[in-house]
């Protein structure tokens, strides 16, 4: 198992090494980090020359690239912003915890409700309860996180509050103008966690669903019913054990995608989180901050696709490394 | 009960039964559950107390569309509208652009006075009594300060125009400032700098010897009714009255911006008074939508940015079509089904508040779709092709609608237009730099100072500079620059009418029209006073307050 993970983590770092070169070269082809700049009718070319060598941008990439991944390695540190004059670590961290809050607490709504719906949808198959469910899964899932968002922040932010004559949540923001509590923040938490819930309900149900349809037909449970245990034993002790394996696997690997934020749920409700942060370095050519983004991410997926494995080689004895 | 199967025994195996393995994972995950919810407590409890989001005392919250990068309007990365929004209230300049784009003194008192033609020499005097929100006195050293600022080498300076040619910048006492530009090199637009971006007044005894590059990125220090407090970078960024300031007091006592970038967001908080003051982006339907809302005052004004239809001369170079297609063109018509009649056209390059200098040259090109006919039939037999790309950046609503109209209207008349758009960032760096358009549409900003010459010079052809349509007219060319050096101000509106009239008969671009602004804020704020110009919705911030 040791010689394993050994293996497996030399194979991420070299994953991770093509990653960077490849990230590197494709947010270079984004929009030119000047553009904002040259539109000013009052900046002159010389202007714009000596920033671009302050920036570094008129080197050939191959040496940029060594630059970055050098300063990378050695320092941890992701560069220099070239909109906000500030180093990359510094403006990521700050975001960090509201990114964590916004995708932790909806991954956790998310598990809290799909499991046990998935598991009830699969026993009682094509029940009134599972068809409801599998029609609201459809719908859930192929809603669009914009529209369910504003439609949220207009029937439980506008609606409810100007109905019930006191504010219950609110539609944009981390928190209150003079910081406040842990009420409001739940109550800033509620709506953006909601709209990303409702879709990795729908998603996480329906794969909990054909799990668990899956182990129902074993012939363990068979056995186990045989010898006269309770339905509720052989259902929860049992076949639950190893329905759950997949959703464990989904999860992890959902636990790498944290880091990757909600662009559109975080604009539609000024989440200061990192998704709208990529979005936005993107658009303007941001290229440190957008890059620094993307590799923490691309390192992160391969760390829990790493521990997703080692996990369920000791949930499943059967599955054995070498 | 289950039984737990032996595992063989293997070097180095970590011996963990699945079920301890289920609990303990479960027992992990309960952990970070509850550490995340103490978190929540720790994370979300930062100083107490404060009103919650609504105009709870004396507090105005306001949804703003953009966070700005850096505080320090001087240097690269400063030079947006949101940086210079968030220091309207704190920083201060001698002189501050009205609604109406003349000149008024802030912190000058009274107008500066040209003491000399030429060399060009400029006199103002600062108001008695001014002083820092440290209480420290602010005298002409500071002004001296802020203009060594700007010419220092180290520091990475938007722009240097204008600046570049003061010889000498005197200061004869405390209160007196004054500068002498080189003789040949007489800057007409030298109100632009000291009143507008990048011509605010810095404290010395506080900036003096930091890195100016990095010390006024997230911290900012000035003279004006209001001092920063905080800014929660991501989320929003706080202003606190001056009770230290040399006028009158601000009638707010605290003012918390909140980045908002959605629009629909934007108006959405300010349905449920969340936030009480918005100045959302011109989009069809919009203003019914706010003059619906309850509780609710909206104020709209035609704005300095103006939209306009330009032709790359180069690849229409046949005049006729040009002409045609301005005859073609119903504007009324566009602009009804783009902002219902919100805004007049627009009948040049420059907008009506930019008296004495702006005449209405475009104006007799009205809709006349006979004689459009008539100049594309003469067109073609000449030779000259009556396809044509239209190009604009995508994704904006107002300039596709736009699109489509005049296509309609000019298929009409006998002209084939094939739409084809780009990102704004493909679009401005690379087709108009290029001219990879033929026909496009786009918008510029009107500075107060009328100067054009950087878009119309001959001289100013992409890369050396903005005259995106390739348009050379020696002419017109000699006007504008003429027009750059005069400073008697009659004389200079001459010289610009006659270059738009001339412009005119060259057709290389159809203004259209200024975009609105508007303001929607709460009925019971009294204050706001729509300000197109780059000092921005919080020009007078000062002045507002609840009734």
């Amino acid at each position: 198992m040791f010689a394993y993970i050994i293996r497996r983590t030399f194979f991420s770092v070299v994953v991770l090494f093509f990653s960077s070169v490849v990230i590197f070269g494709l947010v270079a082809m984004g929009p030119d980090p000047l553009t904002e700049l040259k539109l000013n009718p009052r900046v002159t070319q010389a202007d714009v020359e000596r920033i671009t060598a302050a920036y570094g941008l008129d080197q050939p990439l191959p040496v940029q690239y060594g630059i970055w991944i050098r300063d990378i390695v050695l320092h941890g540190d992701f560069g220099e912003s070239f909109k906000q004059n500030t180093s990359v670590n510094s403006i990521i961290v700050i975001r960090i915890w509201p990114t964590i809050l916004l995708m932790g607490s909806s991954l956790i709504v998310t598990v809290l409700i799909a499991i046990p719906f998935g598991i009830y949808s699969a026993i009682r198959k094509y029940s009134a309860l599972d068809n409801a469910g599998t029609f609201l899964s459809f719908v859930g899932y192929s809603m669009p996180t914009f529209w369910l968002g504003l439609i949220l922040q207009l029937v439980l932010g506008v609606y409810l509050t100007s109905w019930a004559g006191y504010r219950i949540f609110f539609i944009s923001g981390m928190s209150s103008a003079n910081g406040a509590g842990p009420v409001d923040l739940l109550q800033h938490l509620a709506l953006p966690v909601i709209t990303l819930s409702v879709i990795s309900v729908a998603e996480f149900s329906r794969f909990q669903r054909s799990a668990m349809l899956d182990v129902l037909t074993s012939d363990y449970l068979r056995t186990a019913r045989a010898k006269g245990l309770s339905q509720r034993v052989v259902y929860l002790k049992h076949a639950l054990r190893n329905a759950l394996l997949p959703t464990v696997t989904l999860v992890a690997l959902s636990i790498g995608l944290i880091f990757g934020g909600a662009v559109i749920t975080e604009t539609v409700f000024a989440w200061p989180g990192l998704g709208f942060l990529l979005f936005d370095s993107l658009n303007k050519g941001d290229f440190n901050v957008a890059r620094a983004l993307l590799l923490i991410g691309a390192a992160l997926v391969v760390f829990c696709n790493l521990l997703a494995d080692i996990a369920y080689s000791f949930v499943d004895p059967r599955v054995r490394y070498e | 009960m289950s039984v737990e199967r032996d595992r063989p025994e293997r070097p180095g195996a970590i011996q963990i039964s699945r079920r301890n393995f289920l609990k303990i994972g479960g027992a992990g995950l309960a952990g970070a559950a509850l550490l995340g919810v103490a978190g929540c407590g720790g994370g979300g409890g930062q100083q107490g107390g404060g009103g919650g989001g609504g105009g709870g005392g004396n507090t105005l919250t306001v949804g703003y569309y953009e966070e700005p990068a850096i505080l320090n309007n001087y240097i690269v990365g400063g030079d947006l509208a949101a940086t210079g929004d968030m220091v309207a209230g704190i920083q201060e300049s001698p002189l501050v652009i009205l609604p109406d784009l003349s000149f008024a003194p802030q912190l000058a008192d009274g107008m500066p006075k040209v003491i000399s033609q030429s060399p060009l020499t400029i006199e103002y005097k600062l108001k008695k009594g001014l002083t820092w929100s440290d209480g420290k006195p602010l005298t002409s050293e500071d002004a001296k300060f802020s203009y060594d600022l700007i010419m220092d080498p180290k520091n990475t300076i938007v722009t240097r125009t204008g600046w570049q040619d003061i010889v000498t910048f005197e200061t004869p006492d405390d209160l007196t400032v004054r500068m002498t530009f080189k003789k040949d090199k007489p800057y007409a637009p030298w109100k632009t700098l000291l009143g507008g971006s990048e011509t605010q007044i810095w404290p010395k005894h506080i900036y003096e010897g930091e890195d100016f590059n990095k010390a006024a990125n997230s911290e900012i220090v000035g003279s004006g009714p209001f001092k920063l407090q905080e800014w929660k970078k991501g989320q929003s960024l706080t202003l606190v009255r001056n009770e230290n300031y040399w006028g009158e007091k601000a009638g707010l006592k605290e003012v918390v911006m909140r980045f908002i970038p959605d629009t629909n967001t934007q108006t959405a908080s300010l349905q449920s008074a969340e936030v009480q003051f918005i100045d959302p982006p011109p989009d069809i339907g919009l203003l019914p939508k706010l003059e619906d809302f309850e509780g609710v005052e909206v104020q709209v004004k035609a704005g300095t940015i103006w939209e306009h239809i330009a032709f790359n001369v180069e690849a229409i170079p046949n005049l006729k079509i040009r002409q045609a297609i301005a005859y073609g063109i119903n504007r009324e018509q566009v602009i009804n089904e783009i902002l219902k009649g919100q805004v007049k056209p627009l009948e040049s390059f420059l907008v009506p508040d930019q008296t004495p200098y702006y005449t209405p040259a475009w104006a007799d090109y009205t809709h006349d779709p006979d004689k459009a006919s008539d100049l594309v039939k003469q067109a073609k037999s000449e030779g000259a092709k009556t396809e044509i790309t239209f190009s604009t950046t995508s994704g904006d609503r107002l300039r596709e609608t736009l699109q489509q109209v005049v296509q309609q209207q000019l298929k009409d008349i006998g002209i084939t237009i094939t739409i084809k758009n780009t990102s704004a960032d493909t679009f401005f760096g690379q087709w108009t730099p290029q001219g990879k358009f033929e026909m496009g549409e786009w918008a510029w900003l009107a500075n107060p100072d009328p100067t054009s010459t950087t878009l119309f010079s001959a001289d100013q052809v992409p890369p050396d500079g903005q005259n995106y349509y390739r348009y050379k007219n020696d002419k017109v060319t000699s006007l504008l620059e003429e027009s750059d050096k005069t400073v008697e101000v009659n004389k200079r509106a001459d010289l610009l009418r006659q270059a738009q009239d001339l412009m005119v008969a060259d057709m290389p671009l159809i203004p259209m029209y200024q975009r609105p602004v508007y303001y929607a804020f709460s009925d019971n704020l009294s204050g706001p006073q729509v300000n197109p110009t780059l000092a921005g919705p919080f020009w007078n911030l000062g002045e507002w307050k609840f009734s």
